[in-house]
């Protein structure tokens, strides 16, 4: 698979920026930056890790902002106006946040829509339902009332791996929060998904040429709305990392996430033509742009220059991905010319 | 040996004399404001004049990129704790912020709320802002001298639920004291240009015969503007009252289009909530509620505001 020189160079961009910064930032190579890091930016990771699946199938979900949005709300409405218990509340959040990818997925096949327009639709169709079902609107005094129920805020623990394992005495190790290990996990399933399963096959030859797969009888119907089913499940997760993070929710949470998962995403490798990519990569490239961002504003720049900054790396990325689209078919065309 | 001990003694106090007072540990003090906009700025622009009249205070900026940015604003208290600050002054986007401003608070960090406050926390040192119960009389007791009893009026809202946006509006009815107005139409703006237009529109639609409009902020002002010229209904008919003095309200007060506005002083927000933050540091006393007023702007005083 051509996914290896591209990951190589991603973790060399990741390992220079990294070492750059800690040369030249104040307090950057600290313990205390490291959880901001971690913690700031392991449920970007996530959602860039969902966001894969629909650009390996050469789609796109630009509604995941507005899924974390109403995951965020239904866990808020389940516990403070119905209160819920936490066991509950969580799996009803992700399972609204999956039920709304897997809509986004039926839209694209049964309706024959572009990928870019259904969710650009249902975008707008979440966030509206998000705002019609706040708590915080509906009743008064809630948006002020934080979640103390345990079973959510518990997913905002650190744990001093440091001490445990016998770090701590020599230098300031720092505490990992949960969700770093829940972004690990995800990223250890969905790339087994990927490279050991049959789906994880059938996407990538969806992604690659949908006709050639629908030919090969793969069920490109049902792998396609899997993908943005994974995608939204995933915008769950993040939800409640942030809604634990926050200790509430809010109509406006998520907002304009989609796009930077989605740089995250393309910056780490996987193709806006479909079929390459893998979900490791994304991950890295969250926290690339999470090395930079926070960086950046421990060296003082504003956060104008910040997104100039994040934006040219963007361009780079999706140019460094057009190259090898164009290498990848030249030797193709190469290779058939040959064979003629 | 008292002679050592003498001269020992002397000695620091000559090196403590000849140190510069920039040698000494700089006191770090953040300032995170939320968004760029020019009232923000202002007041950026005062904290660091006040930085640099007082050597002893280092201060590092920080600022978010919407009013809906929250995870941005945690991220930059979760930077300057990382960078060590004894202090912060901080403009809260959203109540939500709390957590993060909890672990400041751990963290041994004094932090005054500025322009809003954040309702129920217990952690803020104290709270630097204009009290928006007093604007909002000033904006109702200017509509009192130009209303008479019965008359119409229309309320574009700020953001329902925002403390500071509501006490503009409930001060302004205070204001208005014993005169009985008729509030015929009420809406949020969210305090932008879009929905005030809208939100002027659906009002004047419904009733060609109001006599005055008031909003909580700025922003929805010239979409009010626009909104009563596309009504066909002459400048001076409807008197237009807004809060903050931004956004082109300057503009319109000055063309007649809009009669007054509440004034707030983001200068004095930023020099006395760094000043408030310093204090606390040194253990000094300091005001919970700090005021930094507000007035009156109308054509004849708006020179001064520009």
């Amino acid at each position: 698979m051509s996914v290896r020189p591209t990951t190589l160079a991603l973790l060399l961009f990741f390992g220079t920026t990294f070492l750059f910064f800690s040369l030249f930032a104040p307090r950057f190579a600290t313990a205390s930056n490291m959880e901001n890091l971690m913690s700031g930016f392991s449920f970007l990771a996530i959602l860039a890790i969902g966001q894969s699946f629909p650009i390996l199938l050469r789609g796109i979900d630009l509604s995941i902002g507005a899924i974390v949005a109403l995951a965020g709300m239904v866990a808020f409405d389940l516990t403070l106006i119905f209160h819920v218990p936490g066991y509950l509340v969580l799996p009803a959040a992700l399972a609204a946040a999956t039920l709304a990818g897997t809509l986004n997925g039926a839209l694209i096949v049964y309706l024959r829509l572009q990928p870019f327009i259904a969710t650009l639709a249902t975008l707008a169709v979440y966030r509206g339902l998000v705002y019609s079902i706040s708590g915080r609107q509906l009743v008064r005094g809630l948006s002020t009332t934080p979640i103390t129920d345990r079973w959510i805020t518990d997913l905002e623990t650190y744990y001093d791996l440091g001490s445990a394992v016998g770090l701590s005495r020599f230098i300031k190790f720092p505490w990992f929060p949960l969700s770093f290990f829940v972004m690990l996990a995800l990223l250890a399933v969905f790339q087994s998904v990927l490279i050991t399963t049959r789906f994880g096959r059938d996407i990538y030859a969806v992604g690659g040429n949908l006709e050639a797969a629908r030919l090969a009888g793969i069920n490109t119907r049902r792998t396609t709305i899997a993908a943005y089913a994974i995608c939204g499940f995933c915008a769950g997760i993040a939800a409640l990392i942030l809604v634990a993070r926050l200790t509430t929710s809010t109509e406006a949470l998520g907002t304009g996430m989609e796009l930077t998962a989605i740089a995250a995403a393309v910056i780490g490798g996987v193709s806006l033509s479909g079929g390459v990519g893998s979900v490791f990569g994304p991950a890295i490239g969250a926290f690339l742009l999470g090395v930079i961002l926070l960086g950046l504003t421990l060296l003082g720049v504003s956060q104008f220059v910040q997104q100039i900054l994040t934006g040219a790396i963007l361009l780079g990325a999706i140019g460094y991905d057009r190259l090898l689209v164009v290498r990848r078919q030249r030797r193709t065309a190469v290779f058939l010319a040959e064979r003629a | 040996m008292r002679l050592q001990l003498r001269l020992l003694g002397g000695l620091a106090i000559a090196v403590a004399l000849a140190l510069p007072a920039h040698a000494a540990d700089k006191v770090k003090i953040g300032l995170i404001t939320k968004f760029p906009v020019p009232f923000y700025s202002t007041m950026e622009e005062a904290a660091k004049k006040y930085a640099a009249a007082h050597p002893e205070i280092e201060l590092v900026t920080g600022q978010g990129q919407a009013a809906t940015d929250i995870e941005g604003q945690i991220a930059l208290i979760e930077s300057m704790i990382t960078q060590g600050v004894k202090g912060m002054a901080i403009t809260p986007v959203d109540p939500t912020v709390a957590p993060a401003l909890d672990k400041a608070v751990a963290a041994g960090i004094k932090v005054v709320l500025v322009d809003n406050s954040i309702p129920n926390w217990k952690g803020a040192t104290a709270l630097v802002s204009t009290n928006n119960l007093n604007g909002g009389k000033i904006a109702g007791e200017y509509l009192k001298t130009v209303l008479k009893s019965g008359d119409k009026i229309g309320i574009l809202q700020g953001v329902p639920g925002v403390p500071a946006l509501d006490d503009r509006v409930t001060g302004m009815m205070q204001g208005l004291g014993d005169l009985k107005v008729d509030v015929v139409g009420k809406g949020a703006t969210n305090c932008t240009l879009e929905l005030g237009t809208s939100v002027a529109e659906d009002i004047l639609t419904a009733h060609p015969d109001l006599k005055a409009i008031y909003s909580a902020c700025g922003p929805p002002i010239p979409g009010a503007v626009k909104a009563i010229s596309n009504a066909g209904i002459a400048n001076d008919k409807i008197i237009l009252v807004g809060f903050d003095a931004c956004c082109g309200e300057i503009e319109a007060i000055k063309s007649g289009a809009e009669d007054a506005s509440v004034a707030q002083f983001p200068a004095k927000m930023g020099e006395l909530g760094i000043d408030t933050v310093a204090k606390a540091i040194r253990g000094e006393a300091v005001n919970v509620n700090v005021d930094t007023g507000a007035g009156l702007v109308t054509l004849k005083n708006v020179k001064d505001f520009e």
